[in-house]
Parts: structure tokens; sequence; C-alpha cells
């Protein structure tokens, strides 16, 4: 209970860090980014596994490298519009417990929204679209399995742009994807109605 | 226990109280509809969360439900398992749950945010909810629903309320606009309540009504039926609102749903509220100079959509990208109207037909899809029109299923005098769904409506006339 008592507080604290943030930078007035701008960058991430009939015992994680490449446009002072692609991929991922670990590539591709909050380079990000997900396992004769399915993702992300130079900026990503990818059967291993959620943290460069 | 409800009732009176007296009087100047200078992002915030609060407290406290009895093990445990697909019932998911992002947006829109600003306040309020308003698992349909139906919604609520209220009217008419405004949209008239402005005398924004509208009821009857199937038929009376605001070719293009469409249809012992067609203008461009015979405007729409009739239930939250054309047919005021555009289903639901178990009731999914529609106007007015929509979803919830659909409907109405008409309607929804693990389904059901029809409206003059 008592450990119930302070995860929830670490999240709400860090959920209302970040809204706050947002909230009081929606006054600002700079854009940092104008124009076409292009973003590409890495990080790591977990992936968390969870069937639909799920107990909290039974939830699996896994870590990975994570990439992401986001490209598009000012539609105002404060507004962006884009695509973005992500991709994380975790080799040591059980589907759920008990089950012999997969490679696990996931993703997303779809449009995104950013909302710049003030003049600092802070930002907020939604974004909706596909998810893919990728799922391999060796045979017992050393057979490589996959199981591949398509589904729906949403992405939400806080990040920040530092001045590099006019045109370039480094920026730190917080983010979270959703990603609904349905039953996934490979080898010994299946999940039904996985709705993996990966955690991110990246860093990448920004031409704008 | 007790301390967390205190916590959260104390939380509960935060937004309003803030919200009163931070908002100053506004100025003659100041207010319009859509867009007002003093945001108040925090007072937003603290409002969708009192929102939460008032719902979770009400179902607590008042309904006795176990699921509001939430605390730090429900939140841990939620936060710990992450998203999952729920088995509610159709009409909450794909109704309720859309209307109660509209009271999170318009916690937004009522302090000021334009409506970008307030999407993300429509996705905190939902995700709060889902996390910690209820012991369930977070929902994830719930979250889309509530995410993208909401903003659709409570801006058509926004609007309508707006345009029912008279800043210059005194009185017993005052209130009972005041009071009609807080029915259509409770947030929004509940911070004009606390900041005063139910008595105070002003100046009408300019934008209240828009430049173009229509408002159209139907009563009559309506019978549908499932083709060859073992639903049988349903006939009832029925009642349906007809609602555009703007107009694609008359308003051009200012800010997200400065044109909406909504479609709604009450059918006692027939479904209730069993459909509900909401069609918003993202964004829209003109292609042509604006003076010919000819009209063509690229459209990006918002579309939300709910049928849930007795013998079918489909919904969808959707993005449409397409060309609405506008051809003029000589002196006497008739043009043709097309639409022909392509969809994204962010996403869509429909019956789980393979797996009626009580776990598993609606297959949910994104997909793709396609409209083509014609109509024969004047004025605003829509004497024949013909649609054609193709709907192909791919369930990611249960089986693996793929769900192909056409809708088709025709309607005429002949006017009878200036606001009174006659009208029929004639649909014919076909359902294929390939299911790998079971066997297909096929389906086709037709709806029929006739009805008397009562319209109000302005329109924007045809520059072309």
């Amino acid at each position: 209970m008592r450990g119930d008592a302070i995860r929830c507080a670490v999240a709400i604290a860090a959920s209302a860090i970040l809204l706050t943030a947002g909230a009081v930078g929606l006054s600002g007035q700079q854009v940092p980014r104008n124009g076409f701008w292009l973003e590409g960058g890495t990080g790591t991430g977990t992936i968390r596994s969870a069937g639909s009939a799920a107990e909290r015992s039974e939830v699996t994680v896994a870590y990975g490298r994570s990439l992401h490449l986001r490209v598009g446009g000012a539609v105002s002072s404060r507004v962006l519009l884009g695509v973005e692609l992500f991709t994380l991929d975790s080799d040591d991922l059980a589907l759920q417990q008990g089950d012999p670990v997969v490679d696990a590539q996931n993703g997303s591709v779809g449009p995104v929204v950013l909302w710049y909050v003030g003049g600092s380079g802070l930002f907020l990000k939604g974004g909706v679209g596909v998810a893919r997900g990728t799922f391999s396992a060796r045979s017992a004769t050393g057979q490589v399995i996959s199981a591949k399915r398509t589904g729906s993702a949403l992405s939400f992300d806080v990040g920040f742009d530092i001045d590099v130079a006019r045109w370039l900026a480094l920026t730190a990503n917080l983010g979270t994807y959703i990603l609904a990818i349905g039953d996934v059967s490979v080898e010994d291993a299946s999940v039904d109605d996985l709705v993996a959620t990966v955690y991110e943290a990246g860093i990448g460069l920004t031409l704008r | 226990m007790k301390t967390i409800a205190r916590l959260w009732l104390t939380a509960a009176c935060i937004g309003l109280p803030v919200a009163a007296s931070a908002q100053p009087a506004p100025s003659r100047a100041e207010p319009t509809v859509t867009s007002c200078t003093n945001k108040q992002t925090l007072n937003a915030v603290a409002q969708s969360l009192g929102v939460n609060i008032a719902v979770n407290r009400a179902n607590a406290w008042v309904f006795g439900y176990d699921w509001a009895h939430v605390g730090f093990k429900s939140w841990a445990s939620n936060l710990d398992r992450g998203w999952k697909w729920d088995a509610n019932q159709f009409t909450t998911n794909m109704f309720v749950h859309p209307y109660h992002g509209s009271l999170y947006f318009n916690a937004a829109r009522a302090n000021c945010l334009n409506f970008w600003e307030s999407v993300p306040i429509a996705f905190l309020g939902s995700w709060e909810w889902e996390y910690f308003g209820e012991t369930f698992r977070p929902s994830l349909n719930d979250f889309y629903m509530t995410g993208f139906g909401g903003p659709i919604l409570g801006e058509v609520l926004h609007r309508v309320s707006a345009a029912v209220l008279d800043e210059e009217a005194d009185g017993a008419e005052r209130i009972g606009r005041e009071l009609a405004a807080l029915v259509i949209n409770p947030v929004g008239g509940l911070n004009r309540l606390v900041r005063g402005q139910w008595t105070r005398h002003g100046v009408n924004p300019p934008d209240r009504i828009s430049d173009s509208y229509l408002f159209q009821a139907k009563i009559g009857a309506r019978r549908v039926e499932e083709v060859e199937g073992q639903d049988g038929v349903a006939s009832s009376p029925t009642l349906l609102l007809d609602i555009s605001l703007g107009d694609v070719f008359g308003t051009p293009y200012r800010e997200p749903l400065d044109v909406v469409h909504m479609l709604a249809q009450v059918s006692p012992d027939g479904g209730g509220l069993n459909l509900l067609r909401i069609v918003g203008r993202l964004y829209g461009k003109e292609l042509t100079s604006g003076d010919g015979w000819q009209r063509h405007e690229l459209l990006v729409n918002q579309r939300m959509d709910y049928v849930n009739n007795p013998v079918y239930h489909f919904g969808e939250q959707s993005l449409e990208v397409g060309v609405q054309s506008l051809w003029r047919t000589g002196p006497s005021g008739f043009h043709l109207s097309t639409r022909l555009a392509g969809d994204a289903v962010m996403l869509g639901a429909i019956e789980a037909l393979a797996e009626p178990q009580e776990d598993r009731t609606i297959d949910w999914g994104p997909g793709v899809g396609a409209i083509a529609e014609i109509s024969l106007e004047r004025d605003g007015r829509t004497y024949l029109s013909w649609y054609n929509r193709v709907r192909y979803l791919r369930a990611v919830s249960g089986a693996p299923a793929n769900h192909t659909l056409l809708f088709s409907g025709f309607d005429i109405t002949i006017p009878l005098t200036s606001q009174l008409g006659v009208g029929a309607y004639l649909s014919g929804d076909h359902r294929y769904s390939h299911y790998t693990e079971k066997p297909d389904v096929d389906r086709a059901y037709v709806e029929t409506r006739v009805y008397l029809t009562w319209t109000l409206g302005h329109r924007t003059p045809d520059p072309t006339r």
C-alpha cells in the first residue's frame, strides 16, 4: 500500500509538473521552429506488454533502443503540424509472464501536432496514426518465426529545443506511445489484445 | 479513504472559484464566441479536473458504484497494467464518452482557449478519468472517443449555446436563455454563472450567430430492418435535428469547425438517441476564384459517427480529406453540391458478431474509407441528396477480423411553404465481416423514414447568382 502511494504520488507529481509547465507556457510568444523543419533523434525506452486479462503481476517490461523522425511545418505562431515515424527495438520482451522472450520491433507512423509553450523551446506533442508490431522468435529448428500486426497508435511527448544555431537545435524528448496491436502469437509466446505502452527518452537534432 | 475523498472534494471546489476570482469583467470590445483574449489555461486544467471529481463523487456517493471508490491501490494498479479495450454498452462507449469529453473541452473554451488549445485539455481530462476516476483498468477506446469526440461535439455545443445567449436581453428572457445555454453547455454556463455574466448587460459577440446557419427539425416515422436477418423489424416515431453552422463556400476558412454539420435522430422505442453524425471543417482552401459557375474547395474534415439502432451498431472518429464542389445549374439558384473524400478512421467500432460473449461486444479498430455525395440545393436547403460511404476496419481487439461496410442513402425534401415541407429517406447499409477464426458474416440493413420538416435558417447569398 505504501509503495502504491509513492508510485502514484510520483506519477501524479510528474504529470502535474509537465502539464503545469505546459499550461503556464501557453501564454508565450515565440516559435522556435518556423516554416519547414526536420527532427531526428534516438534514445532509450521501455515497452510494457499487458494483454486484456493481465493482472498487475503479469505485466512484462523490456528495454530497447528508440528512433524517431519528424518532419513538418508551422501552421500558426505556436502550433506545428508534421508527420512522425517512431520505432523501438527490444530483444528481450516476454509477451506474458513465463513466456519465452521475443525480439520485438514496435513503432508508429502518423500525423503529429506540436504546441510550443512559451518562448523557451518547450513543446507538447500529440499524435495519432498506424501502429506496427513485429515479433520474432527462433524455433527449435533454428528457424526465425515472425508475427506482424498492424493497429492504431497514439503518442504524447514533452520536448525541449535547445538552440545551437539559428537553423539548428538540440532537441530532448520524453514521450509515451500507446500501440494497440491486437492478438499476437509467435512460437510458444502469445498475448490477447496487446496494447503495448512505450515510454521513451531521446535526444536529437532539429533542422529548422 | 475518507481523507482521499476530502482531498478530491476540495480539489473539485477549486476550478470554478478560481474562475470567479481570476476572470476580469469583460470589456465591451473583447468578447467573441470563437476567440477571446484572456486565456486562463490553469483554470481550464483545474476545471477539467473538477469535472472528473464531480462525476466520480456523484457516482460514489449518490449512485454507490463500487468502481467509483478509487484510491492509491486502484491508481497504482491502473498505472501498472495500462490500457485495454472495455466491454461497456455501445451508448456509453460511443456517445457518453464524447459527451464527457465535450465537458473538458468546454472547460477550456470557457476560459478563452481556442479550438486547438482546447483539444489537449480534452485528452488530459480523459487521461485523468481513465487512470484515476475509475477502479477499472484504463480503456483505450474511451480515451479515443473522449479525446477526439469531445472537441467536435464540444465545439458544436459551444457554438449553439453561444447562439442561444443574448447579452442584451433582460429579465425572464435573459434567465431563460442562460438556463437553456446551461443545459446545452453545462461547463460554459456554470462559468458564466460564477462570473456573474447571467445578469450582466453587455454587447453580443459579433460572431454569436453564424453568417450562415440552418436548423431543420424533422418529425415522422421510421422503420429499420435487417434484410433476411434474424433481428427483425423495428418501427417507431422519430425526430431528427439537422443543424448546419457556416457554409463551405459562403464562409471563408477562418478556424477549425467554422463550418459544421450535425445530424441527430431520437426515436422513442426505436433506440432512443440512435444517430449522431457530426462533420466539421478543420481546414479549407478554395481552389477556384470564387465567382465562377464551378467552385471547388479542398477540405480537411473531422467526423464523428454514432449509429445505434435496433438492428446494428456502428461508430467512428475519423478524418476526411477531399474536395467539395458547387456546380451552378442556371439562374434559378439551384446548384449541385458534390463531395469526394478519403477517410482515415482513427478508431471505428462495430458489433462483434463472431464473439457475442459478455466480455466482447464490440470490435475496435482503425481503418480507411471513402465518401461520395451529391445533392441538389438552393439557398442552403437540400432538396435531393444521395450518398455512398465505404469503410474498411481492421479489428485490433479480440479475434483478428476485417470489416467492410457500405452505407448508401437517398433523401428527398419537398417544400410546402418557406419553412414547412415533407420528406422521405431510404438507406441500405451492407456489412461484410471476415473473421480468421470464425465464419464470415454478411448482412444488410434497410432504413426508411417519412417526415414533416420545419426549417429555420439564413444563408450568405451565393455570389454567383
